[in-house]
């Protein structure tokens, strides 16, 4: 306040000062309840958007989330790009398999064949074993000769 | 049901006690913001309405100024609100300013223009009050009215500079802040100001 002023100077600002503050301190309840009114609505709209730090802790609180949720599209992404190979390779295989099958059907050895392969597989042909030694003796001792 | 505890969303989560700090830091941040704009509104407003001379739109202007402060300088440090907020002020009044000269430019060339001119002033608002006054409230009413027909014939420099360092209370260096000029200018515009008012108001205050 003291920038090359003389004490009639400070005494007029002095005055001044009062009388605006007892202007400002006067004011009608009608401009002081709109005032009020316009520091709560500021106010207000600060603290919906929840301040500057609430907003970066939601931010910070959806980011496993979020991380969460780009590691899934980018899974489904890349398994679209890459389902119409193996679609093509399982339609390829049921197909092969089912000519296999049908070979399999119309050749009648071949599926007795697979049939006691599978049963090989489980049970042991104890029949034709016995088959298998009574003919090798009966040919040692000369049966049917 | 201990272990089912633990298990309840929130309950171990890393984040619950940042969040809850951060609240309570928000709300301390508001209260700080609400207790300063309770402290300035009304010079704010007596500011604006020396400048832009009409009730509504000061109340305007410090609305707006109000949300601007809160909306983008409400983490900066207390302690630098008040040569922001008045800033900001100063910005409002002006936009205020160029909102008028505008719609006068338009209303001047309609012909119903100058019906509309008349809510400046609106006649109930600007009539004096029928109440009798005392004699020394009525002289204070007088000298109060010449001060602000005087602050506002100044140009709005010397006006901002004299109202900042007068009235709202800024130091110098705040002021210069506020204003966007050097300490040296605010202490010339605040001179000159101060000058011109005493040439003009010399009558009151004999």
């Amino acid at each position: 306040m003291n920038e090359d002023l003389d004490p009639a100077d400070l005494e007029f600002a002095r005055r001044t000062r009062a009388l605006l503050e007892d202007s400002a301190a006067s004011l009608p309840a009608r401009t002081r309840s709109r005032l009020t009114r316009a520091r709560h609505a500021a106010l207000a709209r600060y603290s919906a958007a929840g301040g500057t730090r609430a907003g970066a802790a939601s931010w910070q609180r959806w980011l496993p989330a979020g991380a969460i949720s780009a590691a899934v599209l980018v899974a489904l992404l890349t398994q679209g790009t890459q389902r119409p190979f193996p679609r093509a390779m399982q339609a390829s295989a049921q197909t092969a398999a089912s000519g296999d099958d049908l070979e399999l059907l119309a050749d009648r050895d071949a599926l007795e064949l697979a049939q006691d392969q599978d049963g090989a597989a489980t049970d042991v042909d104890y029949e034709f074993y016995g088959w298998a030694v009574g003919a090798a003796n009966d040919a040692d001792s000369g049966v049917g000769t | 049901m201990n272990a089912f505890a633990t298990l309840l969303p929130g309950a171990n989560s890393p984040f619950r006690p940042r969040n809850t700090a951060l609240q309570e830091s928000t709300q301390q941040e508001t209260r700080s913001m609400e207790n300063f704009l309770a402290a300035v509104e009304r010079k704010a407003f007596r500011i604006a309405q020396i400048a832009l001379r009409h009730e509504d739109d000061a109340l305007d202007a410090v609305q707006d100024a109000m949300l601007r402060l809160v909306k983008n300088y409400a983490r900066r440090p207390s302690a630098e609100w008040p040569p922001l907020f008045y800033r900001i002020l100063e910005n409002c009044v002006r936009d205020v300013q160029r909102r008028r000269t505008v719609r006068a430019r338009v209303l001047s060339w309609l012909p119903w223009g100058s019906a509309d001119d008349e809510e400046f002033a609106d006649p109930l608002e600007q009539a004096p009050d029928p109440a009798p006054q005392p004699p020394a409230q009525a002289q204070t009413a007088e000298t109060m009215q010449a001060l602000e027909v005087a602050l506002a014939a100044l140009p709005p420099r010397q006006r901002q500079a004299f109202l900042l360092r007068n009235f709202a209370g800024l130091d110098v260096a705040s002021t210069a802040h506020a204003m966007g000029c050097s300490e040296g200018s605010v202490k010339t515009h605040h001179f000159r100001a101060l000058r011109t008012l005493r040439a003009r108001l010399g009558e009151y205050w004999t």
